[in-house]
């Protein structure tokens, strides 16, 4: 672009100063649903704090309570199936690149490949699938503010693949926040769960009873605790994904600030040559008619 | 009379914390009462209605699925959701029952079913606590 023409510089900055707007409006939008997905996570805490001890105490007193979900270790998944959480919306900086290159280098690496890749958010799924991994492209499971309704409609998914005995076990890769400055992408099981993820159940009551046996509380538990898993997961992606948002806009307001500060001079240069030559060419025509 | 603790939680918030007298709450295998000083129990809890008894003052509420802990007169819910009886819009549960129940006569996949069956059981235990009836 050439830098002489003042209207020109003066278009440039107008829509410099638009972008900067929207890129500040964004991420005001991002750092306070942080705060509410902080919340939510704090919320869900306890339920899901006392549905992993109640397991606890249940193996600790029937250790021979064993589900489906609840037994085996990850290695002897022959087939196992992923669920991957990317996002719907971009200007998320890095966020979803960083997951796919993750996602993709974990699944391509594993021993037994997986069979089949739930991906949750469109630009993560489209990646994935264009690098040759099984993706289900007939789930087309939504990103956005995570709901119970949604980890719900997940947990089903996956626990009915794994009743049907298409898969023999579940993965999860997402992003974990740790803090705006720390995102991590990691790699999860859902299930099989060997009974020490339950922890320590400390000292347990031996007079308990369990009703109506101890086996159907834990068929009562074991889904609600996957989809909690679920729900924290989902939240843990969300916050992240703002996190990204919040410091890619940060750095596209500084760019474009930059940038705004540079066309000013530009600018400036341009009107002022404009006038000295408009100047030049009065003076000149002047003195020619003098003489 | 003697009062216990009771606890109510859900994943989306901390429902409820106080004391009462007497709940009445179902099970799986139907509906129990627990009042203070109950032997401990770990019981699963079905999706119905709650009853809560403090002071000779009643109040119900439509509670998910989930468990239900007693130990030392402390009684601890962690169930999918709770709602008093006045936050819910008995026209709306009443809708849902509809909707589950055509659905029930039209489909015949087994997990379809088992999902119209539970949205059935939520609509019930909703309309239950909001006083309104089926018909």
């Amino acid at each position: 672009m050439s830098m002489n023409n003042t209207g020109e510089i003066k278009a440039r900055m107008k829509s410099i100063r638009q972008t900067v707007q929207i890129a500040n409006a964004q991420k005001l939008i991002a750092a306070s649903r942080i705060g509410k997905a902080q919340k939510m996570l704090a919320d869900a805490k306890p339920y899901h704090e006392n549905i992993r001890q109640t397991i606890a105490e249940l193996l600790a007193l029937h250790p021979e309570v064993l589900t489906p979900f609840v037994g085996a270790g990850w290695t002897t998944s022959l087939k196992p199936g992923f669920l991957v959480l990317s996002s719907d919306t971009g200007l998320a900086g890095g966020y979803n690149s960083n997951l796919v290159k993750y996602a993709e280098q974990e699944l391509t690496s594993m021993e037994h490949k997986p069979v089949t890749v739930l991906v949750q958010g469109h630009l993560g799924r489209d990646n994935l699938n264009k690098k040759g991994l099984p993706v289900d492209m007939t789930q087309e499971l939504r990103a956005g503010t995570p709901t119970l309704h949604d980890a719900g409609v997940i947990a089903k998914k996956v626990m009915s693949l794994f009743e049907e005995q298409e898969v023999d076990g579940f993965g999860i890769v997402y992003t974990k926040y740790h803090s705006a400055a720390r995102l991590e992408p990691v790699h999860e099981k859902i299930f099989p769960l060997p009974p020490e993820t339950f922890g320590n159940a400390g000292i347990v009551r031996s007079d308990v009873t369990f009703e109506p046996s101890p086996e159907a509380v834990m068929e009562m538990l074991i889904p609600k605790y996957i989809k909690g898993f679920i729900y924290g997961c989902l939240i843990h992606a969300w916050t992240s994904e703002l996190a990204s948002r919040v410091s890619a806009m940060d750095s596209a307001i500084r760019n474009g600030r930059e940038m705004l500060g540079k066309l000013t001079q530009a600018y400036n240069r341009a009107r002022q040559a404009a006038i000295t030559q408009e100047i030049t060419e009065i003076v000149a025509g002047a003195n020619a008619l003098v003489e | 009379m003697k009062t216990f603790k009771l606890l109510i939680r859900t994943p989306e918030r901390s429902a409820y914390e106080g004391e009462a007298d007497a709940i009445v709450f179902s099970t799986p295998e139907g509906r129990i009462g627990i009042m203070a000083n109950h032997m401990p129990i770990v019981t699963a809890v079905a999706e119905d209605t709650i009853e809560f008894k403090l002071n000779g003052e009643e109040r119900t509420a439509a509670i998910g699925q989930g468990v239900c802990k007693i130990f030392d007169n402390v009684v601890e819910f962690d169930v999918t959701s709770m709602e008093w009886s006045d936050e819910i819009d008995a026209a709306r549960a009443k809708e849902a029952f509809e909707r589950a129940a055509q659905r029930m006569k039209e489909q015949a996949d087994r997990v379809e079913q088992a999902r119209n069956q539970a949205s059935m059981a939520r609509a019930l235990a909703r309309l239950k606590a909001a006083g309104g009836g089926v018909t």
